[in-house]
């Protein structure tokens, strides 16, 4: 059996989890096994604190990329986050986004694991202060995105340095033809008013 | 100051700690490892702005704390393990008489949490949003309206909030009921760790317990909900010492009295044998007199006499022994000078 989480190696360990009440198992290879044991901790206390009587791991800090458990790369769009430049991949493999924003980013992709985790795919209660709340568009939809998040000149800004980063990168990795289309999309986003 | 930990709390016999950690991002500033070292600085002092030195809060930048030091910090609970650990730069903001607490650039750009001892879910909660009221006023926080406070990993989305109780439980463990406890408890979404010093399943009746998920369910349902099990542990913890019968708590009674006797005079004590005994003694404490040993002396031990503190109180005399026997003889002369204080 292949591990769930890297993809890679054969998996040794069984995991299991119960979230929200509903029990799920994993196969992990040795090595991303030991990185979930070792997300244990009690809270603050430096120890090697491990649930003594079964090897239930509920603990799901550190667990969200072995949580995208049928979420795969075929999802990916070669889309980047506008402010912190990651692709769905990259949040995949770390288990954790790169910036506030890829929520916004990646919204569709992220939810069906969200929903995994956690049981529900709708917050409730607090928001920041001055958070207003916005009305259910006509077309029903009553979600609305995140208000505070940058602004296009902002978001702009940031996606340009970063496709600049990406370029310096891909001709330093001699791949040429990647470095082209980031040198089109530079050009592009230069090009709008 | 006394130490958060330094304190007395309600619900002692059964109650250690209580904590509530909430989790805040700022717009416009990328995390973890996308998050530059420019960026983190200028993020740094923007929040440690909102705390200043003038108003009693005390502000330590990480990076100029040794391993050791940040060690002491997460023993005693002020900073996550992880940010002990880290070798990016931080920093720690803390009101010591709130226990409060607030790490900067940890996994999420901000972590405030408020401790307090025993069982006081209400203090906690007062401390950790009244800090979280003063950034909310200074800083955009990230936030959606499908998924609440944005962080760093999905699993903290939604209200952001871990409320997290410590509880011991040695009726329950010797009766051998933590297991189905812990299934019950996962069941309604709630995550039970036990916590154990190195030895033996016996060794550690201490647990903790927090809340699952944090989407979906409001910041005062989650509370409630950890109130209303963490109680109803705690009163099958105190119905099953109860029933011990008179035999049973002579035993007990002994069994704490050996305790208070090695304590007194051991030279040596490692982690392990430390907690087995600290578990005999605090168990003892709901039958018996133990001279002037209390909850709250014993209670300040486990968070005074772990490794990286004793490796602060090395003794020169020791100097030849190899470093984990000093640190033992530290531990022994660290846990007499608590009992006799
Ligand atoms: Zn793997
Ligand atoms: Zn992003």
């Amino acid at each position: 059996m292949i591990c769930s989480k890297c993809k890679k190696r054969n998996a040794v360990y069984l995991y299991e989890e119960i979230i929200g009440g509903k029990r799920r198992k994993y196969a992990l290879c040795a090595e991303c096994g030991e990185g979930v044991k070792n997300a244990s901790t009690l809270h603050g206390q430096e120890s090697s604190f491990t649930f003594p009587f079964s090897f239930s791991i509920n603990d799901a800090d550190n667990l969200f990329s072995t949580l995208f458990y049928g979420a795969s790369a075929t999802q990916s769009t070669g889309k980047r986050c506008s402010l912190c430049g990651l692709k769905f991949e990259d949040i995949i493999r770390e288990g954790k986004v790169g910036c506030p924003l890829c929520y916004t980013t990646f919204r569709d992709e992220l939810s069906p694991s969200i929903s995994r985790i956690h049981g529900a795919d709708q917050h409730k209660g607090k928001a920041p202060r001055g958070y207003v709340a916005s009305e259910p568009t006509p077309e029903g939809h009553a979600e609305a995105e995140p208000v505070r998040e940058p602004s296009k000149e902002e978001q702009k800004t940031k996606k340009l340095k970063e496709l600049k980063a990406a370029l310096e990168e891909a001709i330093l990795s001699e791949e040429y033809e990647e470095a082209a289309k980031i040198r089109d999309q530079i050009k592009a986003l230069e090009g709008e008013a | 100051m006394m130490a958060w930990y330094d304190r007395s709390g309600p619900g002692q016999d059964v109650f250690i700690s209580t904590r509530i950690r909430l989790a805040r991002n700022i717009c416009n500033y990328p995390l973890g490892n996308q998050l530059s070292a420019g960026k983190a600085k200028e993020l740094m002092d923007k929040v440690a702005s909102i705390f200043p030195a003038e108003e009693g809060f005390e502000i330590t930048d990480m990076s100029t704390i040794p391993p050791i030091d940040r060690g002491v910090l997460a023993e005693k609970h002020y900073i996550s393990p992880a940010f002990a650990k880290d070798k990016a730069p931080g920093l720690l903001i803390r009101e010591e008489h709130k226990g409060l607490s607030i790490m900067v650039c940890e996994e999420d750009h901000i972590r405030i949490q408020c401790l307090s001892k025993g069982f006081s879910l209400a203090e906690c909660k007062t401390g950790a949003f009244e800090a979280e009221e003063k950034i909310d006023q200074a800083l955009p926080i990230a936030y959606s309206e499908k998924f609440g406070y944005l962080t760093h990993c999905p699993t903290n989305l939604g209200t952001g909030m871990r409320v997290s109780v410590m509880l011991f439980l040695p009726a329950l463990t010797y009766a051998k009921q933590m297991h189905s406890l812990s299934a019950q408890l996962q069941k309604m979404g709630l995550v039970i760790r036990g916590m154990q010093g190195e030895g033996s399943e016996s060794s550690g009746c201490l647990y903790q317990i927090s809340n699952q998920v944090t989407l979906g369910i409001s910041e005062e349902e989650t509370i409630a909900k950890v109130s209303d099990i963490v109680k109803k542990i705690a009163e099958a913890e105190r119905q099953l010492r109860k029933r011990a019968d008179s035999l049973e708590e002579y035993r007990i009674a002994d069994k704490a009295a050996r305790a208070l006797g090695i304590f007194e005079r051991a030279k040596l004590l490692s982690t392990a044998e430390f907690f087995s005994l600290w578990t005999d003694l605090r168990l003892g404490l709901a039958y018996t007199e133990l001279g002037d040993i209390s909850y709250e002396k014993l209670d300040k031990m486990i968070f005074e006499v772990m490794p990286s503190e004793m490796m602060k109180c090395l003794t020169q005399d020791t100097a030849s022994l190899p470093i984990d026997m000093r640190r033992d003889v530290a531990r022994a002369i660290a846990v007499r000078k608590i009992l006799s204080k």
